[in-house]
């Protein structure tokens, strides 16, 4: 689970129960139930909404200024924490069934036990857990937290985010790159190197406060860096797209070509704006470009003897 | 991870690469939040500083660290890919580049290859709005196995604005080339497009194909078990519809590769061609794990009365034949009935009745009704007796195949009358009544007669009998019937009789199939043994005998003379 060493992270239930107790506890949600691979985590509003799909639901309550009872999401993280869980319900659905006694022909038809959720990857759970933390964790302003307040600290800017290389497929990179505010000195995996560290909330103020390059500068410093680190890296993989949209390019229009004859002439019109159709359709596919998608941004005063 | 440390950053790349790429930039602005965390006044805590490393986990986590490991294998639901469907998925993405045709032999689950596809070019962000099309019985099939499996939120279409509204579509192709729906589907650029049953795509003149042809699309997968029925030329049209060029045109392809329409010039150049663009598992690959299957022809003869019919039959079809030719007339009524009189006596009656309804030529009524009366009274018929002899046998169920609705008809009556449970399964019932017919069948029933129509898209993998009461014009059908029940999940062997009787056209159709499935086989590769092995085994011991019972050259050389591989068949029931 820690990121430092992991590059491609959440892949075992272990890691994602971890990631949940974590992002729970930081929007402020109450665990009221914790078992081995299985919580019960009561949802804030602001949370709820991000996390249910429902907007015509949160609608209706706003416009009707409805309190409405929090959503209790029962997730279980692995299979066996799903079935021994998902059993547990049904018998207190069975007892609160016994003790309702004399039951409504309402209560057996509509009463059903509660059910818990498998979060695995790819479950829609998760999918919306993992937005909502990219959209939460996309700024943030610290430095190390100290019990003696710091006088200088080193004012950087740090934006982390994803190469994307892209033909006919995809491979993504992450990276994370420091900008030194006071003289532009650039540092990668910055992330990397700060990820220990116990942090504080701090003002951007007071980050800038200790500059001597404008922000401006420094984000134009990131972006020219990262800009010549692609063009300087290695290439290959767009050269070769490069000649296999070439020669599927050549055996299109060659084909065209040979079947032009055949057409009568009033019809050539519309073949011709067929081949170009197709043409272009391979030219999106296949033409190699680079995406550079700027995910997080942060600026964090270092003291001096933390930066290394 | 290298560190880079530079107070001067800017001089050190020295080199400058030929190659250029052009940087699009995504996410956030920078300068924008910047400008908004400097003056919008929020306050950050230490649960900001955790969000934030969250959120650094959260983007790792959905990231293609490559541009070819299969992602989706991580998020499909509830079962296992099997291997080759893995292999299958990954070297579309790899070396196919997302355009290639899907030939699996029925029942190896082409559906999940190409659901893995599809989940995997979603994952990599590289499609967003995807076209299913597929037959209209198996739009809510295609739309509940992609949610349930792959997770992938795929809508049903069910008006003209589906098309428009929805990312993820499953329609059929029939809905999809009327108006108003076709100028919708053709405006929508789609990044990728699945065709499911493409050889209804075979021929380049049908509205069917010219559709297919001008659908917008990046990536295309094209499924079928029978890239190529009849034609070389099939395998060319489907081609083109990938990769327009990778077989020249029609007219290079037919000279560079075609023999004849079924034979290829060069089997293993057309073979290496194609497998650049499409694919085909065979059950017999291993990996797969289906138990055996057993295939074997039951040769009838036909009773004294059934064999007069017959060739009384066979002459008035000789005799329509060349008055139909003098007049222009049309074949297709012959044809029908010759094809009908293969299947069922009781099939090729009705015919013949339509016939003399129609005809007010009197030698010809009379000549009709001499017909019918023949037909009407065969005391019995050799087919039915020989299929309630086999359904008795196998004590369990069983599902019995016709081309016909007429001989269908007849052979649920027959078993009816026998006190047999059967159920009748047709291509024009409506989705739920095949639902229901299916699950009659396997809960209560003991026998599924179904016409070929009926065939596609049903799973009866709980049967482990078929007897097929008259054998398709075309192999790939039979393979397609064979399919029903000898697919993935099926736990036991298979047993399937082709009822064919005796010096009628039937046994010349087995031999035509046979030369078809070498067809095939010479580019796509073996076939199950739909047209029994044992066959072959019986034309080397005829010859063996003949060498050994001849006394004479000139003995053995007319006892060769008169072998004639169309009596080769093996005694019935093996």
């Amino acid at each position: 689970m820690n990121p430092l060493t992991n590059g491609h992270p959440l892949r075992t239930s272990d890691e994602r129960l971890a990631f949940c107790d974590r992002y729970f506890a930081a929007v402020g949600a109450d665990v009221i139930c914790k078992r081995p691979m299985y919580r019960e985590f009561v949802l804030p509003i602001d949370v709820d909404k991000e996390l249910t799909d429902r907007p015509f639901y949160w609608m209706w309550v706003e416009k009707t200024n409805q309190t409405v009872e929090p959503t209790t999401l029962r997730l279980a993280f692995d299979q066996e924490a799903k079935l021994r869980e998902d059993e547990h319900l049904a018998q207190l659905h069975q007892q609160s069934l016994a003790e309702a006694q004399p039951l409504s022909g309402l209560d057996i038809l509509f009463r059903k036990p509660k059910q818990t959720e498998l979060v695995d990857l790819g479950s829609f759970r998760l999918d919306k857990i993992l937005e909502s933390a990219r959209r939460r964790g996309q700024t943030v302003c610290v430095t190390p937290y100290s019990e003696h307040p710091h006088t200088q600290l080193i004012p950087w800017l740090m934006t982390n985010g994803l190469t994307r290389y892209v033909t006919d497929s995809v491979s993504e990179t992450w990276w994370s790159i420091g900008v030194c505010l006071l003289n532009l000195q650039i540092v990668e995996s910055f992330y990397n190197k700060i990820a220990h560290l116990e942090m504080t909330g701090t003002s951007p103020q007071i980050i800038v406060g200790q500059a001597k390059h404008s922000l401006l500068e420094a984000a134009d410093a990131v972006t020219t860096y990262l800009s010549r680190l692609v063009e300087q890296g290695d290439l290959a993989w767009a050269e070769e797209a490069r000649l296999r949209l070439a020669d599927d390019l050549a055996q299109l229009d060659a084909y065209y070509r040979s079947i032009e004859a055949d057409y009568p002439p009033e019809e050539r019109d519309l073949l011709q704006r067929e081949h170009v159709k197709k043409r272009q359709a391979l030219i999106e596919k296949s033409t190699p470009r680079v995406e550079m998608e700027v995910a997080q941004i942060a600026l964090i005063g270092l003291p001096l003897r933390t930066h290394t | 991870m290298p560190t880079m440390l530079q107070a001067d950053w800017r001089n050190s790349f020295a080199r400058p690469n030929s190659t250029s790429v052009p940087i699009q930039w995504t996410g956030l602005s920078l300068a924008q939040e910047l400008n908004a965390m400097l003056h919008l006044g929020q306050s950050y805590d230490h649960r900001h500083w955790e969000l934030f490393q969250l959120a650094a986990i959260a983007t790792q986590a959905n990231m293609a660290p490559t541009f070819e490991d299969l992602l989706a294998l991580e998020h499909v639901r509830g079962f296992a890919p099997l291997p080759h469907q893995i292999e299958t998925a990954k070297r579309v993405v790899r070396e196919l580049r997302g355009r290639a045709i899907l030939a699996d032999e029925v029942g190896l689950g082409k559906t999940i290859e190409a659901g893995l596809i599809l989940k995997e070019y979603l994952l990599r962000g590289l499609v967003k709005k995807a076209l299913i099309l597929v037959p209209a019985s198996l739009v809510l099939q295609w739309t509940k196995e992609l949610n349930d499996k792959f997770r992938i939120n795929a809508i049903p279409q069910r008006n003209e604005w589906t098309w428009e509204q929805e990312d993820i579509v499953v329609g059929s192709l029939d809905t999809a080339k009327r108006p108003p729906h076709r100028d919708i589907v053709l405006r929508q650029s789609w990044d990728i497009v699945i065709i499911d049953e493409a050889h209804k795509l075979k021929n380049q003149k049908t509205k069917n194909w010219q559709m297919a042809n001008q659908i917008p699309n990046k990536y295309l997968l094209l499924l079928t078990a029978t890239p190529m029925q009849n034609q070389l030329k099939e395998l060319h049209t489907l081609v083109t519809l990938l990769k327009p060029g990778h077989l020249g045109s029609a007219n290079q392809f037919s000279v560079q590769y075609v023999a004849d329409k079924r034979t290829a010039k060069d089997p293993d150049k057309l073979r290496e061609t194609i497998a650049d663009i499409m694919i085909r598992n065979r059950r017999q690959d291993g990996g797969t794990r289906l138990p055996k299957r057993h295939v074997q022809v039951v040769d009838l003869d036909l009773s004294a009365e059934e064999r007069s019919f017959y060739e009384e039959v066979q002459q008035f079809l000789r005799d329509e034949y060349q008055a139909r030719l003098s007049m222009h007339a049309s074949m297709l009524p012959l044809l029908t009935l010759q094809r009908e009189i293969c299947s069922s006596s009781y099939a090729a009656l009705i015919s013949l009745e339509k016939m003399l309804k129609k005809t007010s030529h009197p030698i010809r009524q009379e000549r009709l009704q001499k017909l019918i009366e023949m037909g009407t009274a065969i005391p019995e018929y050799t087919k039915i007796r020989k299929v309630l002899e086999l359904v008795d046998e196998f004590d369990d169920k069983c599902i019995i195949f016709t081309e016909y609705r007429a001989t269908q008809d007849f052979i649920m009556y027959m078993l009816k009358k026998r006190g047999i449970s059967a159920v009748p399964f047709r291509g024009g019932f409506k989705r739920g009544k095949k639902d229901w017919m299916t699950e009659l069948f396997s809960r209560k029933v003991r026998v599924l007669v179904a016409t070929e129509s009926g065939g596609e898209g049903i799973n009866l993998q709980f049967c482990h009998y078929m007897i097929n009461y008259d054998l398709p014009w075309n192999p790939m059908r039979l393979e397609q019937r064979i399919g029903r029940i000898h697919r993935l999940g099926q736990s036991e062997e298979c047993h399937v009789f082709n009822l064919a009787t005796r010096d009628t056209i039937e046994q010349h159709i087995v031999q035509i199939l046979y030369e078809k499935v070498r067809m095939f086989e010479s580019v796509i590769g073996t076939l199950d043994d739909i047209v029994s092995d044992t066959r072959l085994d019986a034309w080397e011991k005829r010859v063996f005998e003949a060498t050994m019972t001849s006394s004479s050259h000139e003995e053995l050389a007319t006892k060769l003379r008169a072998l004639d591989p169309r009596d080769m068949s093996v005694r019935k029931g093996r």
